[in-house]
């Protein structure tokens, strides 16, 4: 029981976290049908941003986090004018898009084992362990996983309450019918664009704590995971990636606390069987044409 | 009993589509009893093709609701109404796009409802589509190969080649994505010719077309009647309709109306309420 | 018209305009490679078949490191594999290593159990990827990055499936008798290469291929011609599968010991992907030439310093993509891979007959009311 307990705990920890990293996927495929495979090194990319200034500049990482987002923006800018508009002239976008993606994956994953080696760096802990429900947690953990929880409700504030919301989930629900509706594609989608990698960027600096460490390979898992979680909660839904994110956290950490070495297959499993029952997703009412 | 409103919201947004041919659209509201007493019961027919009480239904609402529907060789029949009223819903039930919630659709003595459309198309029943798909990485050429690897030996004295009878052997052999919208319409047609069906939905071949188009179009629909094939054609144009159909069949609310003449129908109560408004 | 000098593509329907029933509209160029059509075509369908074993065949003469060209070899089938499911019906296989693997279990599992001879081990190995591939059939039923990413989860619950079980040898190593020696090993990877060109062939050539084709673009189409849909991307799948695991089979059989990790890895996908993609997919020798090229490549900067190479392959996928969709074959090769700028040009070139000889009236054909229906460009919206 108290394994249980400690499992649970640990699962909504982690589903808080999962479900911050999906969210800025969910904003680029939601929109732009773009799949964005290179989500996972992104993040790994503002892990390593933290571990620098760590090391090198001395500072607290969690200065990352302000400090990575303007240069996620222009990093999302860039690479948006670099990559979409060619990708939506391509026959079928979202392979192409999901190959092109793939490639800048390849060149971050390159880059940060050039830069940093391919050996797990990792950051010193923020303070002792915390107690929940008689449990202890690492400081580290838990109060990434209570980030999550505001930069959740600042994606969920900007979708529902702003102008430009409005917008994104206009485009999210028919691109076409957005157009004939006066709706600034272009800038709202670049807009979602540089958000999704914002959120990467702040996502990046939780992982490392979240997960212990980071190297360069981290990234794809991190990708795969996403994936599941907006799969899971259904495209363009905010809240359904914060469910998600809980479901694949409560079921890898039951998992790994009964059957340790079956973990790693959870977030597949669960991809596959959300893909071939129910494709919408849980909270889905968008139909997708599978 | 059917809701106004939403009758009412479909009408109305056909009449913005109106054009000089059509007939003046407005919005609609009619009682059941107006139909009550129309019963489609077609019966026993030598038609190759018989639809009986189709039915399609998405959730609660039905698309297309007890129609019946003969198609006779050498004839070709016009199918109107009002946008939403169930035409290219019924082409999709019978052409096996979508399965059917009830009724029948026979095809020479055997009952072919809810068959893929690959099959149908063996069998020798095809259609055009309102917005033609066009194999667009494929020659217009090689559109036309795949099709006609599954054409049939048919009793429809109709042997020409395809592209050469729709006028797109010019083109031959140009990637289909790159035809304007008027070939890509006119190979559509051809791609269903070149399984040589003995049935044909024409699904608003006419729309967009210029009048000289048109003109053309009408005359190779007369020509395919001629020769022996049963149409189905669905158009707003009643000019161009009226150059090639024996009957017309009205629908609204996914429902016939009037079963007849096209002469007929323009001037019967029924329609023009459907049209019109009362 | 008679009397008018004809373009070859009305003289060509002049001479078949009446088409009965049972008439082969015939498709291709009359003429081939200047050849007379019949000779012209069955040496393109010949030349690849042997041209490209024959070569490879003298390359441990130039260059005598067999467990480099067998791999070399092992991905040209892998690359074919991919362009038989992308290329063909536009399916991205991003887990397609789950097939490879199974191919590679097959063989080991039946060799170390039953003792089987090599070629039976062989066959042994792409059964059991086939029939991986009919448990994941209804992942057909998915498209664009849902059934990539399916695919890719699918492949690693095989992995942990054989990671964990102990009768699969995955975590304490499989470990062979030697079956065949390194040179044997390489000439039947050579055999099964010819077999997936072979297979590539068929289905460029072939009226099955040109359905897969017909479906790519445009599935309700396809089907309204005729073409069984489900049961053409099913069949091609199985093809594409049973390729992987034969050269899962044979990867397993030199390889002899091996971890789990070994033949679920999962650039072993990337790599057939790329290679596949860079030498241009929907054509014979494209994915023949990516992977040697890239592989050789790889042999000379990956294994020392894989980072380099994984850098050269992203930078080189992302610029594929974005500009050369079709790979290197789009370069020289059928007009309907080129990109689309030099697309358009082409169709002007193929038009520019009709156009400049003022052959007949344009009427009744439609192009003469052109300016009613606006330009042939689909244009796309503004992003």
């Amino acid at each position: 029981m108290q394994l249980f307990q400690y499992a649970v705990i640990n699962g909504i920890l982690f589903g808080l976290f999962f479900g911050l990293i999906g969210i800025g996927l969910n904003l680029l495929f939601g929109v732009m049908r773009l799949v964005n495979l290179a989500h996972g090194d992104l993040i790994v990319l503002g892990g390593y941003l933290a571990y620098s200034l760590s090391t090198i500049a001395h500072i607290n990482p969690l200065w990352a986090i302000p400090l990575s987002i303007p240069l996620a923006l222009v990093l999302g800018f860039l690479l948006y004018q670099v990559t979409v508009p060619r990708l939506k002239r391509a026959a079928d976008t979202e392979t192409a898009s999901l190959i092109v993606f793939f490639g800048v994956s390849q060149v971050l994953e390159a880059a940060a084992t050039m830069m940093y080696g391919a050996n797990q760096v990792t950051l010193p802990s923020l303070g002792g362990p915390i107690d929940l429900f008689g449990q202890l947690y690492p400081s580290s953990v838990v109060l990434s996983a209570g980030l999550s929880i505001p930069a959740l409700g600042v994606l969920y504030a900007y979708l529902y309450k702003t102008r430009l919301g409005l917008s994104t989930r206009a485009v999210m629900a028919d691109e076409h019918e957005a157009i004939a509706s006066g709706v600034r594609v272009r800038f709202v989608a670049t807009t979602a664009f540089m958000i999704g990698i914002a959120f990467a960027a702040i996502a990046g600096t939780l992982s490392v704590y979240m997960l212990g460490g980071i190297n360069p390979t981290t990234g794809s898992a991190l990708t795969v995971t996403a994936f599941t979680v907006i799969i899971i909660g259904s495209l363009g839904n905010p809240l359904g990636t914060a469910v998600g994110g809980l479901l694949v956290g409560l079921a890898s950490s039951l998992t790994q606390a009964y059957a340790t070495e079956w973990t790693g297959m959870v977030p597949y499993v669960l991809l596959l069987l959300v893909v071939l029952l129910k494709p919408s997703g849980l909270f889905g009412g968008k139909v997708r044409r599978a | 009993m059917r809701s106004s409103p939403r009758l009412f919201a479909r009408a109305s947004k056909v009449s913005h589509e109106t054009a000089d041919s059509e007939l003046p659209l407005t919005s609609s509201s009619f009682e059941d009893e107006n139909r009550a007493n129309e019963s489609w019961d077609l019966g026993e027919s030598d038609a190759p093709l018989q639809v009986r009480g189709l039915t399609k239904a998405f959730g609660g609402f039905k698309a297309v609701s007890a129609v019946s529907l003969d198609a006779v060789a050498g004839q070709a029949v016009g199918l109107v109404g009002p946008n939403g009223s169930g035409k290219t819903t019924l082409i999709n039930v019978v052409t096996g796009v979508y399965r059917p919630s009830g009724g029948s659709v026979t095809f020479k003595g055997r009952d072919i409802s809810g068959m893929p459309s690959h099959r149908l198309c063996r069998l020798g029943i095809n259609r055009t589509f309102q917005i033609p798909h066009p194999l667009g990485d494929l020659s217009v050429q090689d559109n036309i190969a795949v099709a006609h690897a599954s054409s049939r030996s048919s009793q429809v004295n109709f042997d020409a080649d395809p592209l050469q009878f729709v006028g797109l052997e010019s083109v031959a052999n140009i990637q289909a994505s790159f035809l304007t919208s008027s070939e890509q319409k006119l190979l559509d047609l051809a791609r269903a010719l070149a399984t040589r069906p003995d049935v044909l939905f024409i699904d608003e071949l006419g729309a967009g077309l210029s009048t000289r188009e048109l003109e053309h179009v009408a005359g190779l629909l007369r020509q395919l009647k001629d020769a022996g094939l049963a149409l189905v054609i669905v158009e707003h144009l009643m000019d161009f309709l009226e150059q090639i159909v024996d009957t017309v069949v009205v629908m609204d609310a996914g429902s016939p109306i009037f079963r007849g003449t096209l002469r007929a129908a323009i001037a019967d109560r029924r329609v023009i309420d459907v049209y019109l408004g009362k | 018209m008679p009397d008018q000098p004809t373009s070859p593509t009305e003289e060509r329907f002049n001479h078949e305009n009446k088409v009965g029933p049972h008439t082969r509209i015939a498709r291709g160029p009359t003429r081939v490679w200047g050849l007379p059509s019949r000779w012209g075509r069955w040496i393109r369908r010949l030349a690849p078949i042997v041209l490209a074993p024959t070569l490879l065949g003298f390359a441990p003469h130039l260059y005598n490191n067999l467990s480099f060209l067998t791999t070399m070899v092992v991905y040209v089938v892998l690359a074919e594999g991919v362009n038989v499911l992308y290329g063909y019906t536009g399916y991205l296989p991003f887990g397609y290593v789950g097939f490879f693997g199974a191919g590679a279990y097959g063989a080991a599992l039946s060799i170390s159990y039953w003792h089987v001879s090599g070629f039976a081990a062989l066959a042994i190995g792409g059964l059991a990827a086939a029939l991986i591939g009919l448990v994941l059939s209804p992942l057909l039923r998915l498209s664009g990055a849902y059934f990539a990413l399916a695919t890719l989860a699918a492949s690693q619950v095989i992995y942990y499936i054989v990671a964990n079980e102990p009768w699969t040898y995955g975590e304490s190593g499989t470990s062979l008798p030697e079956i065949f020696n390194a040179n044997q090993a390489y000439f039947v990877a050579l055999g099964i290469m010819t077999l997936a060109i072979a297979v590539t062939v068929f289905i460029r050539e072939s009226h099955f291929g040109l359905s897969l084709r017909a479906i790519r673009s445009d599935p309700v189409s396809a089907a309204m011609a005729g073409i069984n849909v489900v049961k053409a991307r099913t069949l091609a799948w199985f093809i594409s599968a049973a390729l992987a695991g034969l050269a899962g089979a044979i990867w397993a059989i030199m390889t002899a010991a091996f971890y789990a990790e070994s033949p679920f890895d999962l650039t072993i996908s990337v790599y057939a992907i790329v290679f596949a993609l860079f030498g241009g997919v929907r054509t014979v020798l494209g994915p023949v030439v990516g992977a040697v090229v890239l592989y050789t490549l790889y042999q000379y900067i990956g294994i020392s310093n894989p980072q380099y190479f994984e850098l050269v392959y992203g930078v080189l996928i992302i610029l594929l993509v974005l500009f050369l969709p079709g790979g290197l074959s789009s370069l020289i090769g059928h007009s309907g891979n080129r990109p689309r700028w030099l697309r358009f040009v082409t169709s002007r070139v193929n038009r520019a007959p009709e156009l400049l000889s003022g052959t007949g009236q344009p009427i009744p054909h439609p192009r003469a009311s052109n300016q009613d229906l606006g330009g042939r460009e689909n244009g796309r919206d503004g992003y």
